[in-house]
C-alpha cells in the first residue's frame, strides 16, 4: 500500500546559546502510522515535539504537514494534537468543559458540540464522568479525557509526549491497546516520544531512534528494533554488545538460545517469570533472558547476532 | 521559550507614557532652575537623611525579619497561618496611619529612630515572610536526605533553610531600602523640617515653596532627578533579582526540636508591630460623633472623601489589573523587564511627573487615576506572573495547541485557575491605593482630597479628636480587608486541587 508523506522535518535543529538540543533532523511520518521516537531522558524527544507542535521555533530546518511549511505558523492555527506528559488538563473546567473547549476555540454551535462531546465520550468510555473534574478522576479516565480532548478537533496529526509514563503498569498496558484501537478507529497520525522498549514493540510502525539530538536509526519498526545498526542504537534497545573476531556484534538477551559453541560459567541467575542470568563467556559478560532453565553444560549459540556499523 | 515581538509594540508605548514622557516633562523643568548655595544645602541635607534612614532601618528591619523568617520555618504549629495574616496587615497600613501611631506613642518629641522604628515595622514584616517563603521552597526530600545522614536540626536550619532564605531576605532588604530611602509620610509628619528626606522635599516645592523658583516647580523637578539618579543603581539591583518562586517545594516543612519554643517570639513580634496602632486606640477610643463637623473644618465631608477614596482605588485598581493581563498574556523576559521600569521612580516623582506631563489634559481626578495606575503595574504584574508561573507549562500550551490565542487563554484557562490568587492581588491593589499618601498629597486639589489627606489636612489643624477617629475607622477597614484578602488567598477550589 502506498501512502502519502503526511508530516515531513527537514534538517531541524534548535539551539540554546552555542549548544544544540537537536540537530539535522530528518524525519518523514507516513499519513495514518504511529511513529514512535525512541531516546533516553535528554536525548531531545520532547523538543522535537515542541518544534512541531510549535511551542518552540526551530533555529534550523523546517516542519511540513501536508505538504505545507508550518514552520513559522503560529501553535493556535496548526490544528496538531499534543497530550503532554502530564495531560496537561485544564483543572478549573470539567470534563465536558475540557472535551468541548477546542470546538468552543473554534466557534461551532453549542448543539454540535454537545454532539461531538457526548459521541467522543462514549466512544471512549467517559460518559458518566461529563460532569466531574479532572482532580475527581482516576489516572486512566484523565488519560481518557486528554486523548478525548485531542481527537474531538479531529488534528493532523496527534503528538504524544510519553503519556502512560505515570500509569502502573497494568493500565499502561491495557492503555497501549486502547491507543492502538484509536489510530484503527479514527484513522490518524500519531508521533508517539518514549524511552520505553515495549511502547515501541506494541504501538510502533516506524521507530526512529534519538541520541544526544541526532536521529540515529529510522525505519520500520522489525528492521530497527531487530537489527540495531550501530552500538548505540543496539543499547538503548537493551542488546548485549560484544566482539567477535574484530567485528562489534549485538545480540538480544531473549535471542540468545542453546546448543551453540559457546561456553559459559553462571555468574547469576535469577528466576522471575522466566529465567534472568547474567553469564561469562568469551565475549565478555551476557546477560540472557530465557523461558526454560539453562546449564552451565549447555553450550550457546550466538548466531541470532548482528553485527554492527558506525553510529551516522 | 519563544519571545513575541508583538511584546515591543506594548512595551514601548507604556514606557513611554508612564516613564519617558514624564521624566521629560521634569527634565524640561529642571533645566529651568538656577540653584542657590541655600538648594544644595537643603538638598545635601535630604539626600544624607535618605540614605542614614533608609540603611539604618534596612538595618534593623533585615536583622528582625530574618530572625523571624526563620522562626516561622521553625514553628510548624497551627497559628502560623494566623500569625503571617497578622504580620502582612502592617504592610498594607498606610504610611500615615504609621506616622500617627507612632506619634501616638511618643508624642511630638520624636525624631530619628522613631522614624527608623516605623520603617522597621512597616519592612521586617516583609522581610521575614519573604524569608521564609523562599525557606520553606526548600525540598523536603532534600531535607530528608540530610536527616537520614545525619544532619542536626540546625545544621539543616543553617545549610538549607538559611541558605535559601537569603535570597527572599536579600530582595526584601533590597525593597526595603528603596522604600525608606523614599519614605515620605513618618519624616513629614514626625520628622520635621531637620529629618526630611528627598521625597518630602520633593513634596514641599511642589505644594509649599511653589514659588522658590521663577520657573514653577523647577525646584522639584531638579530634587526628583536628583533621587530618580541616586536611586538607579538600588533600583536595578532589585528589578534583576529574579523573584522567588511561590510554589516551587512541596510546601512541607521539616519539623524541627523546640519548634515551641518559637511561638512566643513570633507572638511578641506581632504585639511589637501592633504597639503603634493599639496605641492610637487607646489614646483616643473612637468616637464617631467628632467626624459630624469635619466638612467644617476642612470644607470636605467624610462621605466625600470616601467616595473619592473608593472611586480612585476602583478605577485604578481595575485599569491596572487589565494592563497587567495584557502584559503577563505577551509575558517574555523584554517586557517584564521594561514593565518593572516605571518602578525606578518615587510615587511623589512619579506625581510630580505626571503632572507637569498630563496634568493640563487629564482634569485632576482622571490624573490621579492615572498615577495610582502606573504606581500599581509593576507589583501587579510581577504578582499575576507568578501565580500564573504555578500552572503547568502543558496546561498553558495545551489551550493554545487547541487553537486558542494568547489573551483568549490567559482568560478562560488560566486566570480561572489561579482566581482566589487574583482575588486576593485585586484585593492587595485596591488597599494600597486606598492608603496611599505620598503621589496624592502631592497632586490634590479640592474635588480629589481623599481619606488620607483629610486625615493629614485634620493632622495638621490640631484636630486630633478628627484625626484619630478617622483613622481608627480606616485601620478597620484595613484589618478587615487584610484578613478577608487572607482567607481568600488561602481558599481552595475544587478545580484547583489535584494530584
Amino acid at each position: 500500500m502506498i501512502r502519502l508523506e503526511k508530516l515531513i522535518l527537514e534538517n531541524v535543529g534548535k539551539k540554546i546559546k552555542n549548544a544544540y538540543l537537536v540537530r539535522n533532523i530528518n524525519l518523514r511520518v507516513e499519513e495514518g502510522e504511529i511513529k514512535i521516537i525512541l531516546g533516553a531522558s535528554g536525548s531531545g524527544k520532547t523538543t522535537i515535539l515542541n518544534i512541531i507542535s510549535g511551542i518552540i521555533r526551530p533555529d534550523d530546518g523546517r516542519v511540513i504537514i501536508d505538504g505545507e511549511d508550518i514552520t513559522d505558523k503560529k501553535i493556535e492555527e496548526r490544528n496538531i494534537g499534543f497530550v503532554f506528559q502530564d495531560l496537561g488538563l485544564f483543572y478549573s473546567m470539567n470534563v465536558a468543559e475540557n472535551l468541548a473547549y477546542g470546538l468552543r476555540i473554534r466557534k461551532m454551535d453549542i448543539s454540535e458540540i454537545n454532539v461531538r462531546v457526548r459521541d467522543i465520550a462514549k466512544r471512549l468510555s467517559i460518559e458518566e464522568h461529563l460532569l466531574k473534574f479532572p482532580s475527581q478522576l482516576s489516572g486512566g479516565e484523565r488519560q481518557l479525557v486528554a486523548l478525548g480532548r485531542t481527537l474531538i478537533t479531529e488534528p493532523k496529526v496527534i503528538l504524544m509526549d510519553e503519556p502512560l509514563s505515570s500509569l502502573d503498569t497494568f493500565l499502561r498496558n491495557s492503555m497501549r491497546w486502547y491507543i492502538k484501537d484509536l489510530r484503527k478507529n479514527f484513522d490518524i497520525t500519531i508521533i508517539y516520544v518514549t524511552h520505553d522498549l515495549e511502547d515501541a514493540e506494541i504501538l510502533g510502525d516506524s521507530v526512529a531512534v534519538l541520541e544526544a539530538g541526532n536521529i540515529i536509526q529510522d525505519g520500520r519498526k522489525n528492521d530497527v528494533i531487530s537489527f540495531p545498526k550501530c552500538r548505540k542504537v543496539a543499547e538503548i534497545l537493551g542488546y548485549n554488545i560484544f566482539e567477535k573476531e574484530g567485528k562489534k556484534m549485538a545480540i538480544h538477551p531473549s535471542a540468545i538460545k542453546t546448543g551453540g559453541d559457546v561456553d559459559f560459567e553462571i555468574i547469576y541467575e535469577e528466576k522471575g517469570i522466566g529465567y534472568n542470568y547474567l553469564l561469562s563467556t568469551r565475549y565478555g559478560q551476557i546477560y540472557v533472558k530465557s523461558a526454560e532453565r539453562i546449564m552451565e553444560r549447555d553450550k550457546l549459540s550466538f548466531n541470532n547476532a548482528v553485527s554492527l556499523g558506525k553510529c551516522e | 521559550m519563544k519571545v513575541r515581538g508583538s511584546s515591543f509594540f506594548i512595551s514601548a508605548p507604556y514606557l513611554l507614557i508612564v516613564l519617558f514622557i514624564p521624566l521629560l516633562f521634569l527634565l524640561i523643568s529642571a533645566i529651568h532652575l538656577s540653584p542657590s548655595k541655600y538648594m544644595y544645602q537643603v538638598l545635601y541635607s535630604a539626600l544624607l537623611q535618605s540614605i542614614l534612614q533608609a540603611s539604618v532601618s534596612t538595618f534593623f528591619a533585615g536583622l528582625l525579619g530574618v530572625s523571624i523568617g526563620l522562626l516561622l520555618l521553625v514553628y510548624n504549629g497551627k497559628f502560623k497561618e494566623i500569625i503571617i495574616s497578622f504580620m502582612l496587615i502592617t504592610y498594607v497600613m498606610p504610611g500615615l496611619i504609621m506616622a500617627i501611631g507612632i506619634i501616638s506613642v511618643f508624642n511630638y518629641d520624636s525624631r530619628f529612630f522613631e522614624i527608623v522604628l516605623g520603617n522597621v515595622i512597616f519592612n521586617s514584616p516583609m522581610i521575614a515572610v519573604l524569608a521564609y517563603s523562599t525557606g520553606a521552597s526548600t525540598s523536603i526530600q532534600e531535607i530528608n536526605s540530610a536527616k537520614v545522614l545525619g544532619a542536626s536540626d540546625s545544621q539543616i536550619l543553617k545549610k538549607f533553610y538559611l541558605r535559601n532564605s537569603a535570597r527572599g531576605a536579600l530582595l526584601g532588604s533590597l525593597f526595603a531600602f528603596i522604600l525608606c530611602f523614599e519614605g515620605f509620610s513618618l519624616p513629614l509628619i514626625i520628622g520635621g523640617p531637620q529629618f526630611s528626606t528627598v521625597e518630602v522635599l520633593i513634596y514641599l516645592f511642589k505644594r509649599i515653596f511653589v514659588y522658590y523658583s521663577s520657573y514653577q516647580f523647577s525646584a522639584a523637578s531638579f530634587i526628583a532627578l536628583v533621587q530618580f539618579t541616586t536611586l538607579l543603581i538600588p533600583l536595578f539591583l532589585y528589578i534583576s533579582i529574579k523573584p522567588p518562586p511561590s510554589k516551587r517545594g512541596t510546601g512541607q516543612i521539616h519539623n524541627m526540636k523546640g519548634a515551641g519554643i518559637a511561638l512566643p517570639f513570633l507572638v511578641l513580634f506581632i504585639l511589637f508591630l501592633f504597639i503603634p496602632f493599639i496605641f492610637i486606640f487607646i489614646k483616643y477610643p473612637l468616637n464617631p460623633a467628632s467626624l459630624l463637623d469635619v466638612e467644617k473644618r476642612i470644607g470636605v465631608s467624610v462621605i466625600t472623601l470616601t467616595l473619592n477614596t473608593i472611586l480612585f482605588s476602583i478605577s485604578s485598581t481595575m485599569l491596572s489589573f487589565l494592563i497587567s493581563l495584557i502584559f503577563v498574556s505577551r509575558s517574555s523576559f523584554f517586557s517584564r523587564f521594561t514593565v518593572m521600569l516605571p518602578m525606578i521612580v518615587s510615587p511623589v516623582s512619579l506625581a510630580l511627573g505626571f503632572y507637569l506631563a498630563y496634568g493640563e489634559i487629564s482634569g485632576s481626578s482622571l490624573l490621579l487615576i492615572f498615577i495610582f495606575t502606573a504606581l500599581e503595574i509593576p507589583i501587579t504584574i510581577r504578582m499575576i506572573q507568578q501565580a500564573v508561573d504555578t500552572i503547568p507549562i502543558s496546561e498553558k500550551m495545551s489551550s493554545r495547541i487547541l487553537g486558542d490565542s494568547f489573551f483568549s487563554s490567559l482568560l478562560k484557562v488560566q486566570l480561572p485557575r489561579i482566581r482566589s490568587e487574583t482575588t486576593s492581588v485585586l484585593s492587595l491593589i485596591f488597599i494600597t491605593v486606598m492608603g496611599e499618601f505620598s503621589a496624592v498629597a502631592t497632586v490634590y486639589t479640592k474635588s480629589t482630597e481623599t481619606i488620607t489627606i483629610g486625615i493629614y489636612q485634620l493632622l495638621l489643624l490640631k484636630d486630633l479628636a478628627g484625626t484619630y477617629t478617622l483613622t481608627e475607622l480606616f485601620i478597620i477597614v484595613i484589618f478587615m480587608s487584610s484578613l478577608f484578602i487572607n482567607y481568600i488567598g488561602k481558599s481552595d477550589t475544587i478545580g484547583k486541587t489535584y494530584s
